[in-house]
């Protein structure tokens, strides 16, 4: 066992490995002892009578959730393995998998992660004449890069997204051209990786497969060579983490430094925009006053309207008469607002669909949310201003609601039969075997 | 959550259990009946199944076609043909009915994902309708209007008001300001008035008024012209930059002239007291250059607001073209100051430093003191009491500070340019010592 161990621990080097062993996630050797302090377990050991008992913890397979969280929030990387074949069926030693690496830009645990925040993950890459930078919200399918030749801005522009993980090729580790983003990186864990995921020809295909698409032109960034560089490692990183389909990352979204009123890092504390200056927290901030959104992705969307607020005066007009015509019309607005409050984080309900991580709760949310959809159209045609206009897109998915609503009910305390069972953890055991497929699928 | 009627497999499986329960309510009760034992239950357990248990004191009692299965310590438990039968087609529906339930679920999960992009694209549209309801309702809520977008370089706020501190002040009325900031003749105000009168709030609000009119929110202001920025920085003199080190002062700095690089006519400037963790000397050259340089940037100069308590800054306006004097009016009443929290036009040359002293609290006594001591520097140094005469210009419009003052001036500029809310009133005392053994060396 320690030897099949041993195998699956020397291609995680940089994780802490939750080795599945029944009821438990053991930690061995390092790990344990890192493990055991960080979350304040017992540390044991394994074969104490040997003269060199390998030291050893565990949590229980049911709270493992609250244990990762843990750690990943004191910038750990924490790698599940899994049993991947029925301990019933299996002959000799239970064949076990890395089914997913989990880091801190890596979340798809809505419970792990602030409703109202992006949680992002970005990566950077210089060259010669200029700086590409990716980031990307793995939950919510957000991907955008950007390019500019000067670091200032770029550095400006890492502080503004704020990720929680920050990708560099090796080369970042000595290479003086990255001392500056380094050093703005700051108590962000970095995770560097190999030079050649960042090279333009890797990245550049790599992006084109996740996109679906024969060039980058109608993603305005083909030729961007550093930033589809950052972009592709990105790509990279989510598939050697993530070990399933992530369709949900099929567009990015290029953007200009200088396309968005300019508020430099140390400005955005002086006014007070996001954080508090003395309790950090939201209290007594402008987006404190102005967030009164009834949605998730309302409420991270009016985040990032605040961060970056419009230079192009039409856009801003369209914004503005939408919110006249609101003001004007309060009584619609109002009982829009009531309606908006049954829609659940679409966004995220999605990611986690196209991830197969969506459980039957999941589905319910979706299938609540959709059933308010004609509702909120109906109040919605009784405004004119063009950001209200309910497109085509939106006409579509009221088609997709007829399968899930015809063969649901609202019944959410026991979706399904094998939640009530006595040991519902887990579905029985004919199922295991076919989320596995929907995995390699 | 799967509706009946949905999958007829699925509803007949559901049926065989649901039907199971009333074929064990109706065996018990046929049991119970034909061995007379009325203690005989029909139960159900993980390791043995479907089981009907009898007492041990009646267990001679059963009739011959129970078969035993396990013995506990006060009762039997056995086993029939018919139980059998129901047992295997009742588990066996469960696991069928298990598996089917999540085979629809995956095939509802994946019909959900054909749809996926017009999932995000609902998501996202959703999003940005809430986000627009949402400011019309927060405008309501707060008395927000529109504000005029142009791009003809002037800022126009008419009572404008300071989104967070307005709610934050709930019982003393927000004192809204109306200021104009433009390229051609109002483009750096600089703007004195002494600590606590509320310079930061005036100069914040500008700056976030432009912010959320860009972002398409109304704002708090009665009317504003907003004519589209491109950047805004905003800068806050530190107040321990002495004690951490000139290195740190002169990273901010740098920091800062990176920065201003970058400004252009369109951006917005908030300097807000910077220079003050210097010395007197080096903070006033410092206010002074970065005024000046901000003024005359690129030839066209950056919109700028100015708070600075270096009174002699306001000798800008004189040589500027584009400088402006403003002031936050005081009140003086009977030897208190009241706040008036409203921008003028006009520099000021008094921090009212020991009014303010009195307002954070300093003991009487000290006040008293320090009263006097300024009745007397005042008395002696009439030249004081007009402009400062700190800064002077030469022909070439270089800042040249006058360091060879006379000794009372120099005690005045102590006092002036004190921090009193910085103080304890340990410290107080200690400077008041200071001075008075100044005054009697003298």
């Amino acid at each position: 066992m320690i030897q099949q161990y041993l195998e699956i621990k020397q291609r995680h080097q940089d994780a802490i490995l939750f080795y599945r062993m029944g009821d438990f996630y053991e930690m061995f050797f390092e790990d344990a002892h890192v493990a055991s302090k960080a979350l304040e377990i017992t540390l044991t050991s394994r074969n104490k009578n040997d003269a060199v008992p390998v030291p050893m913890c565990g949590v229980p397979y049911r709270a493992a959730q609250g244990y990762i969280a843990r750690l990943i929030e004191k910038g750990h990387k924490v790698a599940i393995c899994d049993q991947v074949e029925d301990p019933a069926l299996a002959k000799g030693l239970v064949k076990r998998e890395v089914v997913r690496v989990i880091t801190p830009g890596m979340i798809v645990e809505t419970e792990l992660l602030d409703a109202r925040r992006n949680n992002f993950i970005l990566a950077l890459c210089c060259n010669r004449s200029a700086t590409g930078i990716s980031f990307l919200d793995l939950s919510t399918g957000t991907f955008k890069l950007a390019q500019s030749n000067d670091n200032t801005a770029v550095l400006e522009e890492m502080a503004r997204i704020g990720p929680s993980e920050v990708l560099l090729p090796e080369s970042a580790r000595s290479g003086s051209e990255y001392i500056a983003f380094t050093r703005q990186v700051g108590e962000t864990p970095i995770t560097y990786i190999e030079e050649a995921v960042f090279s333009y020809r890797n990245a550049h295909e790599r992006l084109l497969r996740q996109l679906g698409t024969v060039n980058l032109e109608g993603f305005g960034c083909e030729g961007l060579n550093p930033a589809v560089g950052a972009a592709g490692a990105l790509v990279h990183y989510v598939s050697e983490t993530q070990k399933h389909a992530t369709s949900h990352l099929n567009r990015i979204e290029t953007y200009r430094l200088d396309q968005y009123l300019f508020i430099d890092e140390q400005s955005c504390q002086n006014l007070e925009l996001i954080k508090n200056i003395r309790s950090g927290t939201r209290r007594g901030t402008v987006i404190d006053i102005l967030d009164q959104t009834v949605t998730a992705m309302g409420g991270r969307l009016l985040n990032h309207w605040l961060r970056y607020p419009l230079m192009d005066d039409q856009k801003i007009e369209q914004r503005l008469s939408a919110v006249a015509e609101a003001v004007e019309n309060l009584d619609i607005c109002q009982q829009l607002r009531q309606k908006l409050k049954s829609v659940s984080d679409l966004e995220r309900l999605h990611g986690k669909i196209a991830m197969g991580h969506a459980g039957p709760r999941d589905l319910l949310a979706v299938r609540n949310s959709l059933m308010v959809l004609p509702e909120i159209r109906t109040a919605l045609s009784q405004l004119q201003s063009e950001r209200y206009s309910w497109d085509g897109d939106a006409l579509r998915l009221e088609e997709a609601e007829e399968p899930i609503i015809q063969a649901t009910n609202s019944d959410e305390e026991t979706p399904f039969a094998w939640m009530r069972r006595p040991d519902s953890s887990r579905p029985p055991s004919a199922m295991m075997h076919r989320q596995r497929l929907t995995r390699a699928g | 959550m799967i509706k009946s009627g949905y999958n007829p497999e699925l509803d007949e499986l559901i049926q065989i259990s649901r039907d199971g329960k009333s074929f064990l309510v109706e065996l018990e009760r046929s049991e119970k009946q034909a061995t007379g034992i009325n203690s005989l239950k029909v139960r159900y357990n993980k390791v043995f199944g479907y089981f009907i248990e009898v007492p041990k004191s009646r267990s001679e009692s059963i009739p011959a076609h129970y078969v035993r299965k396990q013995t506990l310590v006060n009762a039997e438990r056995y086993i029939t043909d018919p139980l059998k039968h129901f047992e295997n087609k009742v588990l066996g529906a469960e696991e069928r009915r298990a598996a089917l339930e999540y085979e629809i679920f995956n095939q509802i999960r994946n019909q959900l994902l054909a749809y996926g992009d017009d999932l995000k694209s609902v998501a996202h549209h959703l999003a940005a309708v809430d986000c627009l309801l949402n400011l019309a309702h927060v405008a309501d809520q707060n008395n927000y209007h529109r504000p005029q977008i142009t791009r003809d370089d002037v800022i126009d706020i008419k009572n404008g008001r300071h989104p967070v501190i307005e709610k934050m002040i709930a019982a003393e009325r927000f004192v809204p300001n109306t200021i104009q900031l433009n390229n051609h003749d109002q483009q750096l105000l600089i703007i004195t008035g002494p600590n606590m009168a509320g310079k930061s709030t005036v100069l914040r609000q500008v700056a976030l008024l432009v912010v959320m009119a860009q972002m398409g929110s109304f704002i708090p202001a009665e009317a504003a012209r907003i004519s589209i920025t491109d950047r805004i920085f905003t800068r806050v003199g530190a107040l321990d930059n002495l004690a951490s080190g000139q290195s740190t002062f002169m990273v901010e700095m740098q920091e800062t002239a990176n920065i201003l690089n970058h400004a252009t006519a369109q951006s917005l400037v908030v300097m807000d007291e910077i220079g003050r963790g210097t010395s007197t000397f080096d903070g006033l050259s410092i206010a002074w250059a970065v005024a000046e340089y901000l003024h005359d940037l690129k030839g066209e100069g950056v919109k700028t607001l100015f708070a600075t308590h270096y009174h002699e800054l306001t000798e800008l306006a004189n040589n500027k073209p584009r400088a402006v004097n403003f002031n936050i009016a005081v009140k003086e009443w009977n030897d208190e100051i009241i706040f008036l929290r409203k921008l003028v036009e006009g520099g000021t040359n008094r921090s009212y430093g020991i009014q303010v002293a009195r307002l954070a609290g300093i003991p009487a006594a000290v006040i008293q003191r320090s009263k006097k001591i300024l009745t007397k520097i005042e008395n002696s140094a009439p030249a004081v009491t007009g402009l400062p005469s700190g800064g002077a210009q030469n022909d070439q419009g270089h800042v040249q500070l006058n360091l060879f003052r006379t000794p009372e001036q120099r005690l005045v500029a102590r006092i002036q340019n004190i921090d009193i809310n910085r103080m304890t009133p340990m410290d107080a005392l200690a400077f008041l010592d200071d001075l008075q053994k100044h005054l009697k060396n003298a």
